[in-house]
């Protein structure tokens, strides 16, 4: 046992090594000893407060004995720890105990244990000079530790890691190549599995070890290629790590903050000019009526959020009769997001004041919302409220809608109830708390101003919107979207002029069709963009959403290969890079004209659960290849590019 | 291209013959036959009926040393043997490598040991070994009285080769043949495997 210090001082950290020097042809073991063997342990007694690190693993090797493999170190290995001294440390002296336990094997195998007890003074640091050298060399043996995003999965007995760095990947390359899973019985240590590189990915596949019982959270994993050693974690990907990273599932806290935010919203909503004198008069009647006010409120609330739940179950009718057409409303979905960009861009604008909704619905509304009283009269205000004042809340009735569409019909009800609640609640406290009138901040100009700033987050919600839209379709598609951007503003703008003027010429309505048509016309232009690029990349494969309608219509006409994936799935998008988005599988799908259909279960789309649950599956990847007059062909799990082209080749001999 | 697929499929064909080769619970276990230190021999039907218990041995390794000397494995074998189960140590060690016995050798350390196995099988050629994929010694399985195997793995919790550990550990091997016996079903069927290296002839 070393100290790389002869005296020590409080609030350092330095390093302690423990020297194994075996005979010639004796090792001791990695972390992962393998299929036999036992990792060298050492166990310390410090003195309060002062704390050890786990052993820096050494670079190991790979032994292979008979049809077994252990992983370890030949000759003199340095089996580095760091101590942490705190800050108020008070000893004179920082004592250490340790106790080493070793296995040292050739065939044979001696267990060996050491214990050690020292004292370090502790006073000013000073390196212990006859120990610079095993610290060198110790040092030289460690591996460089990277950050390289590591994750694995476990499918049909069959382990894929997959680590996403361009250097783990020009590792790859190497004949020499192996990767240490530095986690006991997870995979078969004899073989190398198989190894494949895919652009910046290094896809690892390992036959699962016979003797797994447990799947370890995270793990060291050690590249070694001939010429560097990189050590990294692994983490598990699994779909409750997925999707609480996501944020987006049915997480308690996520759907409580999705509903406070529209409540907020709905408040906001009050502030609108069109809606504040409403707002004005309606608190003043509540004031007239006395004792009934309270019941008028209540009416009021249920008025307003039944018409807000009403637009809500209306959406989600639209939504699901274009479900029923194939549509996707996930944001995987990249037209939903490119129409939601232009939706975000006309609601900044209309926020802006560049040009205004249904002004004549406004003025219409205002003598019929304060005069009734009673419950029935209440209620009738308050659905009136929502509809006269939506020119005003149109924006925010928009951004809730673009919002809700993507989430599942309970959360899409939840949040347009909160917003009515948020709308209707200033009536709730004018009726329960007295004197709450005294709060209502007095109409002005300031009103105008606030409206103008909402606009700021509609331009960032747009921003953020291309940026999805880019990565899915790629820069030249963003480019055109923007383009298209740019031409439906300019024709908001140009209608915005018109609503300033008393007549608008035939010419100016023409020109605002014309922009409208061409900016909405950029949103087919800019997939059919996409397309092209991805049929030209290298690695793209052109692929459709997976519909249960699609599927149907589809499959007795031509054969169509369906795959079920999820982001979280390392397994699936293993077996994309791997055997489908290549180059010979691409060419077989066209030669053959299978249409490719992806559904992503990401966020556990029922249709795809009930489709799954088909094929007696409860999870993806799932592969079906269907074929015109033929029983559907489930693929295995882990696919190659072999397994693809023969099943194609097996369906298409049997027409 | 081609090499690559030809590599592909090789893998592919590696990665069957190994899923193949490997022991599944629940499964029916791998027949074998071999030869005793008595000359007889013993297949895995012949013991239908009983519960087997198969342990691989090497006397000189210090994990199977751990147990012999502190009479674990010794009182299990008892046991359950006096319950009705068949115990059958395996000696997988090819000739010429550490743990190779002759028979009389084999049947001096069952003696000396005091050691209460059914029978010690010579398995030196590995057939045996490699059927089970038997890794290391002592290696411990259990068949049911149907010939489905019921456990695979580690004779206790603590991979140690220290004595005193043995108390420690939690005795994995021992509930699940208890359990088995019992009818019951095993809690932890498959566990870390833990010893020296079953000294394998070459293929």
């Amino acid at each position: 046992m070393l100290s790389e210090y002869q005296e020590v001082t409080p609030g350092q950290t330095f390093a302690v090594a423990a020297k194994l020097m075996p005979e010639t042809g004796w090792h001791t073991y990695w972390i992962n000893p393998g299929d036999s063997g036992l990792a060298t342990v050492i166990e310390w007694t410090l003195p309060e407060g002062v704390e050890v690190s786990d052993i820096e693993w050494p670079v190991a090797s790979k032994y292979n004995i008979g049809p077994l493999s252990n992983y370890g170190f030949e000759g003199t290995t340095y089996l580095i720890s760091n101590i942490t001294i705190p800050a108020d440390f008070a000893e004179d002296f920082l004592s250490i105990q340790a106790r080493v336990d070793w296995l040292v094997c050739e065939d044979w195998c001696i267990p060996g244990t050491a214990e050690f007890d020292f004292e370090i003074p502790v006073g000013s640091a000073t390196l212990a000079v006859n120990n610079v050298d095993s610290f060198a060399a110790g040092r030289a043996n460690l591996p460089e530790i990277a950050d390289w995003r590591g994750q694995y999965d476990i499918q049909s007995r069959q382990v894929t890691l997959i680590v996403d760095h361009p250097e783990a990947a020009a590792m790859g390359q190497s004949d020499q190549f192996y990767a240490y899973v530095g986690a006991g019985e997870l995979v078969e240590h004899f073989e190398s599995g198989d190894v494949q590189v895919v652009d910046d990915l290094l896809i690892v596949r390992r036959t699962l070890n016979t003797y797994f019982n447990q799947a370890p959270d995270s793990f060291p994993l050690l590249l070694v290629d001939g010429q560097r050693a990189v050590q990294l974690t692994v983490t598990a990907s699994d779909e409750t790590a997925a999707s609480s990273a996501s944020g987006s599932g049915s997480a308690p806290q996520s759907l409580l903050l999705m509903a406070g935010f529209a409540f907020l919203g709905g408040l906001i909503l009050n502030l609108m000019p069109c809606v504040f004198p409403v707002l004005s008069l309606k608190a003043l009647h509540l004031a007239n009526s006395g004792h009934r006010q309270r019941g008028d409120a209540l009416w009021y609330t249920l008025g307003v959020i039944l018409t807000f739940v009403a637009f809500a179950a209306l959406l989600l009718a639209l939504r699901g009769a274009g479900q029923a057409l194939g549509w996707g409303f996930q944001l995987q979905n990249p037209w939903l997001i490119a129409t939601l960009a232009l939706l975000f861009v006309a609601i900044g604008l209309n926020l802006s004041g560049v040009f205004q909704f249904g002004t004549r619905l406004m003025q219409l509304g205002h003598s019929e919302t304060a005069a009734k009283g009673g419950a029935k009269g209440s209620f009738s205000t308050g659905v009136l409220a929502v509809i006269i004042a939506s020119p005003c809340t149109a924006p925010f009735m928009g951004a809730a809608l673009g919002f809700a569409i993507t989430q599942s019909t309970g959360v899409a009800l939840l949040i347009f109830a909160s917003l009515g609640l948020g709308m209707a609640s200033p009536f709730i406290a004018l009726a329960f708390i007295p004197g709450a009138s005294r709060w209502l901040p007095k109409p002005g100009a300031w009103m105008e101003t606030f409206k103008q700033w909402m606009a700021i987050p509609m331009y960032l919600t747009t921003v953020w919107l291309i940026w999805v839209f880019g990565r899915q379709a790629g820069i030249d598609s963003a480019a055109i979207l923007l383009i298209g951007l740019v031409l439906f503003s300019t024709a908001l703008w140009w209608h915005g002029k018109g609503q300033l003027q008393a007549t608008r010429s035939l010419g100016h309505r023409i020109l605002v069709l014309v922009m409208l048509a061409l900016g909405m016309g950029s949103l087919p232009a800019a997939m059919q963009f996409q397309q092209g690029a991805v049929m030209a990349s290298e690695y793209g494969q052109s692929w459709q959403a997976w519909s249960p309608e699609k599927l149907e219509t589809l499959k007795g006409e031509q054969p169509v290969f369906v795959n079920m994936t999820a982001d979280w799935c390392i397994t699936c998008l293993a077996n994309e890079r791997v055997a489908l988005e290549t180059s010979s599988t691409r060419a077989l799908f066209a030669e053959h004209d299978i249409t490719y259909l992806k559904g992503d279960w990401t966020l556990r789309d029922e249709r795809i659960t009930a489709y799954l649950e088909q094929y007696q599956r409860n999870g993806v990847p799932l592969y079906v290849l269907y074929w015109p007059g033929q029983e559907p062909q489930i693929l295995p799990q882990i696919l190659t590019n072999g397994i693809v082209s023969e099943a194609i080749q097996r369906a298409s001999e049997t027409m | 291209m081609n090499l690559k697929k030809l590599v592909i499929g090789l893998s592919a064909a590696l990665m069957t013959t190994a899923a193949v080769a490997n022991p599944e619970i629940g499964q029916p276990a791998p027949s074998f036959t071999a030869v005793d230190t008595q000359g007889v021999e013993h297949s895995l039907s012949d013991f239908s009926g009983s519960t087997v218990v198969l342990e691989w041995t090497n006397h000189d390794c210090p994990f199977v040393v751990k147990h012999y000397a502190t009479n674990n494995m010794q009182n299990l074998q008892r046991e359950l043997t006096e319950d009705g189960a068949v115990w059958l140590t395996v000696i997988s060690s090819a000739p010429g490598t550490q743990g190779h016995v002759s028979p009389a050798q084999a049947d001096e350390l069952t003696a000396n040991r005091d050691a209460a196995p059914t029978a010690v099988l010579l398995d030196e050629d590995g057939t045996v070994g490699r059927a089970y994929s038997a890794r290391v010694t002592p290696h411990m399985y259990v068949i049911d009285a149907e010939g489905i195997l019921q456990y695979a793995g580690g004779i206790d919790s603590i991979p140690t080769a220290n004595h005193d550990d043995v108390a420690r550990a939690e005795p994995w091997f021992a509930d699940a043949a208890r359990a088995v016996m019992a009818g019951e079903s095993v809690d932890r069927p498959v566990t870390r495997p833990y010893g020296c290296t079953v000294k394998y002839a070459d293929e």
